[in-house]
């Protein structure tokens, strides 16, 4: 499927700059993700790239630059704020709570409760949401073979499929994925792989952080080569090859005389 | 192999349990009696509340030291509130447990704000409740309170002791919350991963601050009560149910690197304690040697957690 879906970008960042005392993690970042783009971020280690997420996700804030969601110009300073504008971030392997079944790990923050007595007091409505959890599995065709499992006694694959169940089932529009397979074995990353592919099909946009270009570079729509806080460039898959994302990566310049003949 | 000590780390200390009670029971036919058996429900009742407020905090993967400190203040300030300023008992009851659920906002903000480690921050509001106690009676217990107010420690409910009532109704109030409730399944949450609870968009320092609150209030309870049992305001009281009550906590298997646990497991912990305590007592074994028994109690019980803990 093509990138660019015609329509507007989801998500616009323009001049995003961010600094740790003197030092830049980020500078002058613009970006523009559309809906049911698959985009992975790549660069070395110290790149900026999970800076760059945890500004969109709101797990910290830039210093400088303007964020537009669906064109209108937005502050995203919490979590809260990024779940506000249906941004899900699924994190290396701070995603879950090992200790609480699969309903609670969907659930928790957004919990759905019957009434309640005061803010603390609400109940939860536990059978609605084990519905609502096998009625998510089921739709993103993931089989896990009891709900009532803690999360600990899954597999890799499996913890991250319910990690994106929990995006999908709040609404993502944008779905940011830091390193999503790790710590999976060949088979489980195809699974994981297949089903950003169906996220792409949804309409909803992807940002893959990954330090493996070779696997990324079959399932991402577009590369974002970022080094040492600067954007090197973006390139669509069917204008570069894996030898130009590699030498971006590695010379931090984007050379131009590269032949497109070999592409993957 | 590993499949037994799998199962001993489950069961372990269950069939300890019935085994410290087969031979008590053989040794001491008065243990087996109705009236010894209630009594050491009425034993445990205070202490057992009290382990309610310590499980919530070790199930967040913190700890409360200052709950024994806490239950002895909140004695104190219940028999002052009846007893010097001549308030009725509601107001002394409600005295000791608001002084209680003081000291757990101050832990909570120590903590949160503060950014203390738990179990600094409950070390220092130990002492500073302690020191509190012993100034507000210069040292000398508070006796001879109201009545009904004694009546909560000592009085009975047709056939049952009024403080196994209270217990009871704690314990299934506290277990609801804790299985049935948003706050509760957020609390097992950030017990278990409180990054994820907190990328959830859920103020986990906001809920840690209404853990400890909770733990202060339950302290205090269980030191009203304690106050009521022995009709006295008494400083120095309640130091050895901090011991007491997180031995409990961890007896019943709450992990104390957080997120697992049971509220019912708390109430047998607890009867656990109540047990080893009644049965050396029939034995007639000194209380310095109970100590001893309840301190390696305690260690095999963190032990077996801790390689629960590696074998996960």
């Amino acid at each position: 499927m093509d990138t660019a879906t015609r329509a507007r970008p989801f998500i616009s960042l323009s001049g995003i700059t961010k600094h740790f005392g003197g030092v830049y993690a980020l500078k002058d970042i613009d970006l523009d993700i559309y809906p049911g783009e698959v985009m992975a971020l790549v660069g070395d280690n110290g790149a900026g790239k999970s800076t760059l997420i945890k500004i969109i996700s709101g797990a910290c804030s830039a210093d400088g630059g303007d964020i537009l969601v669906e064109g209108r110009k937005v502050r995203i300073e919490t979590p809260a704020d990024a779940k506000r504008f249906n941004i899900e971030t699924i994190y290396q392997d701070l995603a879950l709570m090992d200790n609480l079944d699969l309903a609670p790990n969907i659930f928790i923050g957004r919990e759905i409760v019957r009434a309640g007595i005061g803010n603390f007091f609400k109940v939860l409505h536990k059978p609605k949401m084990a519905e609502e959890t096998v009625r998510i599995l089921a739709k993103l065709n993931i089989q896990v073979p009891d709900i009532k499992r803690k999360v600990f006694t899954l597999s890799g694959g499996e913890r991250q499929a319910v990690a994106i169940s929990r995006a999908i089932y709040f609404n993502a529009r944008l779905i940011i994925m830091d390193e999503p397979t790790a710590a999976l074995g060949v088979e489980e990353t195809r699974k994981v792989y297949s089903l950003i592919c169906e996220l792409r099909q949804n309409g909803i946009a992807v940002i893959i952080i990954s330090h493996n270009i070779n696997e990324v570079f079959d399932v991402a729509d577009t590369f974002v080569v970022l080094k040492t806080g600067r954007l090197v460039g973006v390139r669509k898959k069917g204008e570069t090859s894996l030898e130009e994302i590699l030498r971006m990566i590695i010379a931090g310049n984007a050379a131009h005389a590269c032949a497109p003949g070999d592409e993957r | 192999m590993s499949k037994i000590s799998i199962k001993w780390n489950k069961y372990g200390l269950v069939i300890a349990f019935v085994v410290w009670c087969v031979v008590v029971a053989i040794l001491e036919p008065a243990f087996l009696t109705t009236s010894n058996l209630l009594n050491v429900l009425r034993q445990i009742s205070m202490v057992s509340i009290i382990a309610i407020g310590a499980f919530l905090a070790v199930l967040t993967g913190g700890i409360d030291l200052s709950v024994g400190s806490v239950a002895a203040l909140s004695g104190v300030v219940a028999a002052i509130v009846m007893k010097r300023f001549g308030m009725a008992v509601a107001w002394g009851v409600m005295g000791g447990v608001l002084i209680g659920a003081l000291i757990g906002v101050a832990n909570g903000v120590m903590i949160t704000r503060m950014k203390m480690a738990a179990f600094i921050a409950t070390l220092i509001s130990m002492n500073f409740a302690k020191g509190l106690a012993f100034i507000f009676t210069d040292g000398v217990p508070i006796s001879g309170l109201p009545r009904p107010f004694v009546f909560l420690g000592r009085g009975y409910l047709f056939f049952l002791p009024f403080p196994i009532v209270i217990m009871a109704v704690v314990f299934v109030v506290t277990a609801w919350i804790m299985h049935q409730t948003r706050f509760g399944m957020r609390v097992y949450g950030i017990g278990g991963n409180a990054e994820a609870v907190r990328l959830s968009g859920v103020n986990v320092q906001r809920y840690l601050r209404i853990v400890y609150l909770v733990s202060g209030a339950a302290a205090g309870l269980g030191g009203v009560l304690l106050a009521s049992r022995l009709d006295s305001g008494t400083p120095n009281v309640g130091e050895s149910y901090v011991f007491d009550a997180i031995t409990a906590v961890v007896l019943g298997g709450t992990s104390l690197s957080g997120g697992s646990g049971r509220i019912v497991g708390v109430f047998l912990g607890s009867i656990f304690m109540g047990t080893l305590g009644n049965g050396l007592n029939l034995l007639n074994v000194p209380s310095y040697w109970q100590l001893i028994a309840k301190a390696v109690l305690l260690a095999v019980a963190v032990s077996i957690d801790m390689k629960a803990k590696i074998e996960k």
